[in-house]
């Protein structure tokens, strides 16, 4: 499902700073993109209102034939699904199951469908032998792998990440990369908001780049991480291996370790 | 020193300042507040008791250059409950018996009217009060000064605690809003689908509250605030001989106030 | 005496059966910049909360062995008697105001004042606090305007300010921004310079990797690892476990396999050495 932002203008009520300041965006079927830029930049911002949290104050944003404004966040969340940082803002189901099922549930899928798509969510982040129990009784990386599930389960064409790396281990982002991929080959449309640049680079191929809410950069991960001055004026430090090729003077930036042993 | 830019304390009504009523012991302040309450509900003459603390706070506030803030917060909150109080004391007050004209099929009632404007005076006198602390003393201040008066630590915190909680509370309950609409719940609509949603909103944030709450006693702990020893503060709170004085002076004349519409009370009722 | 003297400490919380912390023993020295690393659960916090007295004062829970912290047994000593001794700063910035203070400056005031220090010596202490986070100019800011990593920077300020010998830090860095967590970064390695002993829980390895003296690794409350960060942080049992590697340790291992990596050289955990590694592959 195409995305597609027309210059986009957003300030919040009572703030004079305008949080989009005309954002032009086309977002492809099937494409993995990270939304990346400092706090405070427009990245969520701008991420909110792909699903309809926000509207903007000019400009049109679709999802699409949907026109965001024509429709409730509610409605929205047919095609669009997001996955908020903090778990504790979400949980409230007695039951592990319960909780992943309240987003299928709320889109009126019948009964069984809630109960497939529930559990191929559960078994992509290995949660299957956790479903009786309470969220709460889990450690805070549990709870994190159960939203992250829960917007999973939706089964929507567009799944939105804010910060999903932040509190996983270094095995739970190992499978969360491979749930993406998987997700990508069922040709959805995935975003992700994050600063941890090293989890990007190896999942995602397109970046665009906020600052003072415009996008000051949208290109490929190669090219992106090229242009070093824009990103060191934007704070960004690039990932480990694109900094090991820059030090070895390598024209071709390595994006995994792989790439980097089979270049040198 | 450089000025601050507009230092929001969120979710308070204080008004930085240093008119007189900003340089008066907080619980100066205080003292005046709780015995002009006594006054306005329990001194004689009804609503006569009501008006004048209520027209001294407004006075005192006015010479404070907080006159017109403290109007116009009084009569938001008061203007659509007078409406209520007149229609519902007016039309349907259980003492009504003098009618004072009708309004199409509507008889409306003396006694009710009189009873409306008593409780609407009174809430006013109430508030107006009120606020001479709450604009003028910021809740650090306050805390600080029960703290020296002898209160234990704790308490004094817990009292000023749901002031501190109240505004990260928004902030918490109004992104649950959004991540239970985003997994599409449908939070407008009839009253069934509205409380339907009510479970999802609340349960989150109870349980991040209770992980917040927990987090910041540890801070707190950390910081030495059940420290064994006795509290010193940064800032003086200047108390003076006359307020000290003052506050005596308020507690005796709202004591006597009492006693004397006690006594009213009993005369008229007899 | 060392600052930090942990020796047999075994900790399970009250209604559990397993527990979170089993025979941990180590010391720490002033100055030193100890790190703590290990996969979720495995105990980094309960451990933080025991070396700042908390554990078991708050927590009850049932406790063995011994935890000294500036010669004081924390089973012996209320978290009051810590205060001033041992700081800690957690996650969450906006938890760590007090919530009752209208500047940054009365905020650090704070604990000064539950400690009972004079007011005379209140504002030297402050400014000195202020000064060595950054905040000098933020001093008559609302804490609730700044930014996440100023907030943060300013819960360090308020324990800075109570002079301890020993700053605890666990995941500090966790909710804030690349830009906020090296705004923290620079504060808490020019404080090992000053003779504090630092312990923090960190999930940024590249980091650890560069200023740590010591690393501590943890799995089901034991310490499994504790030495320099470059034996700690190539270990196989922390690829394993959740920790990972960094990226330049698997460089620097693939490349081993396909005899790209120097065989007398050890794997490395920074930019530099990985560089200098791959470059003199072959020249050695």
């Amino acid at each position: 499902m195409e995305i597609k932002v027309e210059n986009a203008h957003y300030s919040y009520p009572g703030g004079g700073v305008k949080a989009l300041n005309g954002v032009s965006l086309t977002i492809q079927p099937g494409e993995k993109v990270a939304l990346v830029g400092q706090n405070g930049s427009g990245k969520s911002t701008l991420a909110r209102h792909l699903n309809g949290l926000l509207r903007p104050t000019q400009g049109q944003v679709w999802v699409g034939d949907w026109e965001t404004s024509a429709h409730s966040p509610a409605k929205m969340a047919r095609r669009v699904a997001y996955a908020f940082q903090n778990p504790d803002e979400q949980l409230f189901h007695q039951q592990v199951w319960g909780e992943v099922a309240f987003g299928p549930q709320n889109l009126g899928h019948s009964a069984e469908q809630v109960r497939i798509q529930v559990e191929q969510a559960l078994d992509l982040f290995g949660l299957r032998a956790a479903a009786k129990i309470n969220p709460r009784d889990l450690g805070y990386s549990g709870r994190k792998r159960i939203t992250l599930a829960s917007t999973v389960a939706m089964q929507t064409p567009v799944l939105i990440f804010d910060e999903p790396t932040a509190g996983l281990d270094a095995n739970e982002q190992e499978q969360l990369s491979q749930v993406i991929a998987i997700l990508n080959q069922q040709g959805k449309t995935v975003l992700v908001i994050s600063h941890d640049m090293d989890f990007l680079t190896e999942n995602f191929e397109r970046f665009v780049l906020l600052r003072e809410g415009k996008i000051i950069l949208d290109a490929g991960v190669q090219e992106f991480f090229s242009h070093q001055e824009i990103l060191e004026t934007s704070g960004l430090v690039a990932p480990q291996m694109i900094r090991l090729s820059q030090a070895m003077g390598d024209s071709n930036l390595a994006i995994t370790p792989e790439h980097f042993i089979d270049w040198i | 020193m450089t000025a601050s830019p507009t230092p929001s304390h969120s979710g308070t009504l204080y008004q930085p300042g240093a008119s007189f009523l900003h340089r008066l012991h907080p619980l100066t302040k205080l003292t005046f507040s709780l015995c002009a309450l006594v006054v306005i509900f329990s001194g004689p003459g009804g609503w006569l008791s009501a008006l004048l603390p209520g027209l001294l706070a407004l006075s005192l506030l006015w010479r404070a250059g907080l006159g017109r803030l403290a109007a116009r917060l009084s009569f938001r909150l008061l203007a659509w409950l007078a409406v209520i109080m007149f229609g519902i004391h007016g039309f349907f007050g259980p003492d009504n018996q003098t009618i004072l004209f009708n309004l199409g099929p509507l008889e409306v009632g003396q006694e009710g009217i009189e009873f409306a404007f008593l409780i609407t005076i009174r809430l006013a006198a109430m508030l107006l009060v009120s606020l001479t602390l709450v604009l003028t003393t910021h809740p650090s201040h306050l805390v600080q000064a029960l703290t020296e008066f002898g209160l234990p630590g704790g308490l004094a915190y817990l009292l000023g605690s749901p002031l501190l909680l109240l505004p990260q509370m928004v902030v918490r309950a109004q992104a649950i809003h959004a991540v239970q609409q985003a997994r599409g719940l449908e939070t407008q609509g009839n009253l069934l689908q509205r409380m339907r949603a009510l479970f999802p909103l609340v349960a989150p944030l109870v349980f991040s509250t209770l992980v917040d709450v927990e987090e910041r006693s540890l801070a707190l702990e950390v910081r030495g605030f059940s420290a064994p020893t006795r509290k010193t503060f940064l800032n003086e709170l200047v108390d003076t001989r006359s307020q000290r004085l003052a506050r005596r002076g308020l507690i005796a004349l709202s004591i006597v106030t009492f006693l004397l519409g006690v006594g009213w009370r009993l005369y008229a009722s007899s | 005496m060392p600052a930090l003297d942990v020796s047999g400490l075994t900790y399970t919380y009250p209604g559990s059966s397993v527990p979170a912390l089993k025979n941990v023993s180590f010391q720490a020295e002033s100055g030193q910049l100890l790190a703590i690393v290990g996969p979720n659960e495995a105990g980094k916090s309960t451990l933080s909360l025991a070396l700042a007295g908390l554990i078991p004062a708050l927590f009850h829970g049932e406790m063995l062995g011994r935890v000294a912290v500036c010669g004081l047994d924390t089973r012996d000593h209320s978290p009051g008697d810590f205060a001033g001794r041992v700081g800690l700063v957690l996650q969450n910035p906006v938890n760590q105001l007090s919530g009752m203070r209208y500047t940054v400056y009365d905020e650090v005031a704070f604990g000064l004042e539950n400690l009972g220090i004079p007011r005379i010596e209140m504002p030297g202490r402050i400014e000195q606090a202020l000064v060595q986070v950054g905040l000098v100019d933020l001093r008559h800011r609302s804490p609730y305007t700044l930014s996440g990593g100023q907030q943060q920077r300013l819960a360090l300020a308020s324990v800075l300010v109570m002079s301890p010998s020993v700053l605890i830090l666990d995941e500090t860095t966790a909710m804030l921004d690349p830009q906020g967590r090296q705004e923290i970064f620079g504060v808490v390695q020019s404080l090992a310079q000053t003779g504090v002993t630092v312990i923090i829980v960190e999930h940024h390895l590249e980091w650890i990797a560069r200023h740590a003296n010591r690393v501590l690794a943890l799995e089901n409350g034991e310490v499994i690892l504790d030495g320099p960060p470059d034996q700690v942080l190539t270990s196989a049992r922390l690829r394993k476990n959740g920790v990972g590697w960094l990226r330049y340790t698997r460089v620097a291992a693939l490349g081993q396999s396909r005899s790209l990596w120097p065989a007398n050289r050890g794997l490395p955990v920074t930019l530099k050495e990985t560089a200098a590694g791959f470059r003199s592959n072959g020249q050695e």
